[in-house]
């Protein structure tokens, strides 16, 4: 059987942004080799190389699944694109109720912060009174 | 015969290899970033060139690797990302 390892084909990039076509070509970075040049300001050529010697017809299906992958990461840069402001509100939301904006860390409630001279007014810090007793012998 | 001289054509290939990289594909700082992980192999000489930076591959010690120069191209796309 032929092998014939390397591919070229123009892309347009009015179907196709060039960050799907980035993010396509990273998803196959490890079966592929990929070169890209721009032939004018609206299209791209791509050039494959499969990593292993793989025949022709297997290269034209690495490339249908390089074509699947870039339709993939649109539709995702899209829908990104689309549900930015509910996914930016959606934080901010979040943010908002973990912020501890009910109590605030100047109140120290629990005297934390006072030295122990200002909390007790100098009395003298309590001896443990407890003596350590030998332990019984079986 | 045949043999001797497509073994010929293998070696001069990887004696020298040239590529142009579109600068709106390819950032320049990821072209920078491959040739320093690179370095190690083969000995790079960047210049720009309008709107394509042209990177030549030599050999440092022996032969250039075989799949270098896609490998470092793969690496600078992944590098632009």
């Amino acid at each position: 059987m032929e092998k014939n390892n390397k591919l070229a084909f123009t892309l347009n990039l009015d179907n196709y942004s060039l960050e799907s076509v980035y993010q396509a070509a990273y998803s196959m970075l490890d079966r592929l080799y990929f070169y890209f040049d721009k032939k004018s300001a609206r299209s791209l050529l791509a050039e494959i190389q499969a990593k292993d010697d793989v025949p022709a017809p297997a290269l034209e299906k690495l490339k249908g699944e390089f074509f699947n992958e870039l339709l993939n990461s649109e539709l995702r840069l899209q829908v990104a694109k689309r549900t930015k402001k509910v996914r930016e509100a959606l934080i901010a939301q979040a943010l908002i109720g973990a912020s501890a904006d009910k109590t605030d860390y100047v109140d120290d409630p629990l005297g934390i912060a006072l030295p122990w001279e200002e909390k007790y007014g100098g009395e003298e810090k309590p001896k443990k009174s407890g003596k350590k007793t030998a332990k019984s012998k079986h | 015969m045949a043999a001797k001289k497509n073994l010929k054509k293998v070696e001069k290939k990887r004696q020298k290899a040239s590529i142009k990289l579109h600068r709106e594909i390819y950032r320049e700082a990821a072209v920078k970033e491959a040739v320093r992980a690179y370095s190690g192999f083969a000995r790079f000489a960047c210049s720009g060139q309008g709107k394509y930076v042209r990177v030549v591959i030599t050999p440092k010690n022996g032969p250039v690797p075989e799949h270098l120069a896609d490998e470092f191209l793969n690496m600078v796309l992944c590098n632009s990302i």
